[in-house]
């Protein structure tokens, strides 16, 4: 298969050393430092008091009614997006997209966390201020999203990847994958994070951050500094950017992800996992460890992070490689979902412009490294390639190889036509087997945490299938939503293996929430607020990760293969499935395992509550549970098969909802066979309206199981499989993300009667 | 300061660890980590000693203590006799 070229054309950042990449760079190589005391929050209760804030820039360009509606982390992710689409040329005079249809691969593990923060602050001390609603409304990442497409006026579909602190280096990535797979020409990847308390306190409490300087591959490094940042590069097919005179900055020649089950917070000590990872972007990139001049390391400091990744290097590189490394975090600070793009970006600066960014701090460097670790003012101007490398909780591995632009090799590419997709066709795919954990019996009561009870949905954790899980001693301190996606996977893989095993060597996980770990989340922030920072819980914190479920159904599961957790509303569903199709078309693995999850907790009911979801009379029940699907390329005889996804039609309120809807189903002409949301809805009313207009047959949705968000789209897709199984035919499954996106994917198959 | 019962140290072993076994079946030897142990690693061993300070306001102030202080239970109920309680030092 002759795979596009995967090229850079734009990149923008935002750091703690400056509003534009020019600035950042310049201080980089300069050796700067940014650490400063945190002012964002009050750390008094902390051991660390220091991290490297980034200065918000002033944006004129900005209505100010807007801005006042910003997160820090749209503030900090919007200049940052505008200069990677400036320097594209993908902006018009007016400083909006050219485009009006954008694909976005981003990455954060916190969106505007300070948000739910101050939410959580003002509940438990009954405050009500006017802030509330929009605190609930805003605070998850997806809405950063809608920020950036509503200020540059574009709309299209969008992959949110949280796979903790290689989730940059994973968005940019899968751009990367998405052009090569032919399913996109061009897309805008990067990654934001703006720091919070929840995240410093957790940090500081496993004692993961230096009390004095950071000092990546220093023997005596004592830990981190986190750090804020975005950074976004804009990624095309070298046909693509050619054929529109952009100017080419570099190439994503190669990406590798694997995920370490060795531990939910520790590396496995040889690094096994990232040398598989680094591996993999050497083929992809068809070089060999002496071909990279320059490797930006993850090198957080802390003891366990850069032994395992000095190992993985010593097994890569050997003894003769001339490879410079180093580490940028003493300098800018770690900054967990945007530290891969901000890294990729460095990088590709080291390619374009012959400066390393010098390892600072270090007294006496790790004996494993000491040669190679880039000192002051060292240039090399003749580099050939750059690798960038991110490790993050949950064991999500992941490398980037960057290459110069050959003109050459690009006058070859075939040329196509000048398209941005906002609807994907993917080459036929089989769901092998579904499987669900749903919610049993009448609605029960649940208290919220100000003690008003609502009706809700649960999960019995007592039943046999489910507590059994509960003995697994990885999964320890896990709450419920572990064990329901658990579960619902090992349903879905028992009906793929059929005769057989899924082999978890060749298979692949893609795992989709929209509230995701909420009840270790609400544990741990409410722990903070009671007991005070110093008696944060370090047992729970790794559990408010977003990836740590995904990752303990990894190690589980023995899959060391790659693992993505996908976050947005119910539309993450689709996007997840998009992810996997991605993955085998390109070939990466042989199966795909795509799960979702939801569970409930008090905090939630009140968030709920304060948007006015329970006082619906459309009966919104709030529900747990998890639902999973398992891909593979599909064969002659397969039952059902997925023949087409749609997603990127994006909404904020219910009059874009109407307008997103109506191109979502312009997407289907001719198809009348369309499954109803098989749960409570926040948009009934919308589908009842579309179902009449259109005249859609409505099959059988099933039980009333509650509204359990991107779970609810995965029962949804499952009792659709059902349908077919029994009817044959076609059949739309739209699902309705109450917040972001309308998707909807098509499932054709024959009766198995 | 006073001893603690090995039922109170047993409490705070099971509530802080997220431990689901019946706090009977731990004995006073019972090794916490390693091979043949009730099965604990490092996030347990930073959660014990949040566990400590929260609940008797003693601190353990470095990973050799931890090490020491942490093997069993007794090795635990034995330390924290030894310290003297928050009010009497200085």
């Amino acid at each position: 298969m002759n795979n596009p070229t995967v090229v850079i054309t734009g990149i923008g950042a935002v750091t703690p050393f400056g509003t534009d990449v020019a600035t950042t760079w310049q201080r980089l190589v300069a050796g700067a430092d940014a650490q400063a005391p945190v002012t964002l929050f009050d750390v008094a209760g902390c051991r660390c008091q220091r991290a490297a804030q980034a200065l918000l820039p002033e944006l004129p360009y900005v209505a100010p009614r807007r801005l006042r509606r910003w997160s820090r982390a749209t503030r900090l992710a919007a200049p940052a997006f505008r200069e990677a689409l400036a320097s594209a040329n993908l902006l018009d005079a007016t400083g909006r997209s050219r485009f009006s249809q954008l694909t976005l691969s981003v990455s954060t593990t916190g969106g505007a966390m300070a948000l739910g923060e101050n939410y959580l602050r003002g509940l438990l001390a009954n405050r009500r201020g006017p802030g509330r609603i929009f605190a609930v409304a805003h605070y998850q990442s997806h809405h950063q999203i809608l920020d950036l497409q509503d200020h540059f006026g574009f709309r299209g579909p969008v992959t949110i990847i949280a796979n903790a602190c290689a989730s940059g280096a994973n968005a940019v990535g899968h751009g990367a994958d998405l052009i090569r797979a032919g399913r996109a020409d061009l897309v805008i990847t990067g990654g934001y994070e703006s720091l919070s308390e929840l995240i410093y306190v957790g940090f500081d409490c496993l004692q993961a951050m230096s009390t004095d300087k950071c000092r990546p591959f220093d023997i005596a490094r004592n830990g981190l500094m986190l750090g804020e940042a975005a950074a976004f590069l804009v990624l095309e097919s070298a046909a693509h950017a050619r054929q529109r005179g952009a100017k080419i900055l570099g190439v994503v020649a190669g990406y590798g992800h694997s995920t370490d089950v060795h531990h939910l917070t520790q590396p496995h000590p040889r690094g096994v996992a990232l040398v598989t990872a680094m591996r993999q972007a050497l083929a992809q990139a068809q070089l060999a460890p002496a071909d990279i001049g320059y490797l930006n390391a993850h090198g957080t400091a802390t003891p366990l992070n850069d032994a395992s990744e000095c190992a993985a290097f010593a097994e890569l590189f050997g003894a003769e490689a001339p490879v410079r490394i180093s580490s940028t975090k003493a300098a800018i600070g770690h900054t967990l979902g945007a530290a891969g793009a901000v890294e990729a970006l460095f990088a590709l600066q080291a390619l374009r412009t012959g400066e390393l960014p010098p390892n600072l701090s270090v007294r006496q460097a790790e004996p494993a490294i000491t040669s190679r670790l880039v000192n002051g003012n060292e240039r090399a101007p003749s580099l050939r390639a750059t690798m960038s490398v991110n490790l993050g909780f949950g064991g999500s591995n992941a490398a980037l190889v960057f290459t110069k632009c050959v003109a050459g090799k690009l006058a070859q590419l075939r040329t196509r036509p000048w398209l941005s997709r906002s609807c994907a066709v993917p080459p036929s795919l089989a769901i092998a087997g579904v499987g669900t954990v749903l919610p049993e019996g009448a609605p029960q009561r649940m208290a919220s945490l100000v003690g008003r009870e609502w009706p809700v949905r649960r999960v019995n954790l007592q039943r046999y299938e489910l507590a059994r899980w509960q003995n697994e001693p990885r999964l320890r301190r896990t709450s419920g939503l572990t064990v329901f996606m658990l579960e619902a996977a090992r349903r879905a893989l028992d009906v793929a293996g059929g005769d057989g095993v899924v082999n978890p060597a060749t298979l692949g996980i893609v795992a989709a929430y929209h509230t995701g770990v909420l009840v270790s989340t609400g544990r741990f922030f409410q722990g903070v607020i009671k007991n005070g920072q110093r008696f944060a819980s370090p047992n729970v914190f790794p559990e408010t990760v977003f990836n740590s479920p995904t990752s303990h159904l990894a190690a589980v599961l023995g899959a060391t293969g790659p693992s993505y957790s996908i976050v947005a509303d119910e539309s993450a569903w689709v996007s997840a499935l998009n992810v996997a199709t991605t993955w085998l078309v390109n070939g990466l693995v042989e199966h795909t395992l795509v799960v979702a999850g939801e569970e409930l907790d008090p905090m939630a009911l009140d968030a709920y509550a304060t948007v006015r979801w329970l006082r619906r009379s459309g009966g919104f029940v709030p529900a747990e549970g998890a639902g999973a699907v398992v891909l593979r390329r599909a064969q002659v005889n397969d039952a059902v098969q997925i023949v087409r996804l749609a997603e990127g039609f994006t909404h904020r309120n219910k009059t874009q909802a109407h307008w997103a809807a109506e191109q979502l189903f312009a997407q289907f002409p001719g198809v009348r066979d369309v499954c109803r949301t098989a749960t409570g809805t926040l948009w009934a009313g919308l589908e009842s309206e579309f179902h009449a207009r259109y005249g859609f047959q409505s099959p059988p949705c099933g039980a009333d199981c509650g509204a359990a968000f991107v779970a609810s789209a995965a029962w949804q897709t499952a009792q659709a499989v059902a349908t077919i199984h029994a009817t044959g035919g076609q059949l739309l499954v739209p699902v309705w993300g109450h917040s972001e996106q309308c998707s909807a994917l098509l499932l054709a198959g024959q009766s198995v009667k | 300061m006073t001893n603690v019962s090995l039922e109170e140290l047993k409490k705070l072993l099971v509530e802080n660890c997220i431990l689901k076994m019946d706090p009977a079946t731990i004995t006073e030897q019972m090794p916490l980590f390693g091979p043949g142990s009730i099965g604990l690693d490092s996030l347990d061993a930073l959660q014990m000693t949040v566990g400590i300070e929260q609940k008797y306001g003693i601190v353990i102030k470095d990973d050799e203590t931890a090490r020491r202080v942490l093997q069993n239970l007794s090795t635990l109920r034995q330390w924290l006799a030894e310290q003297p309680a928050p009010g009497e030092r200085n």
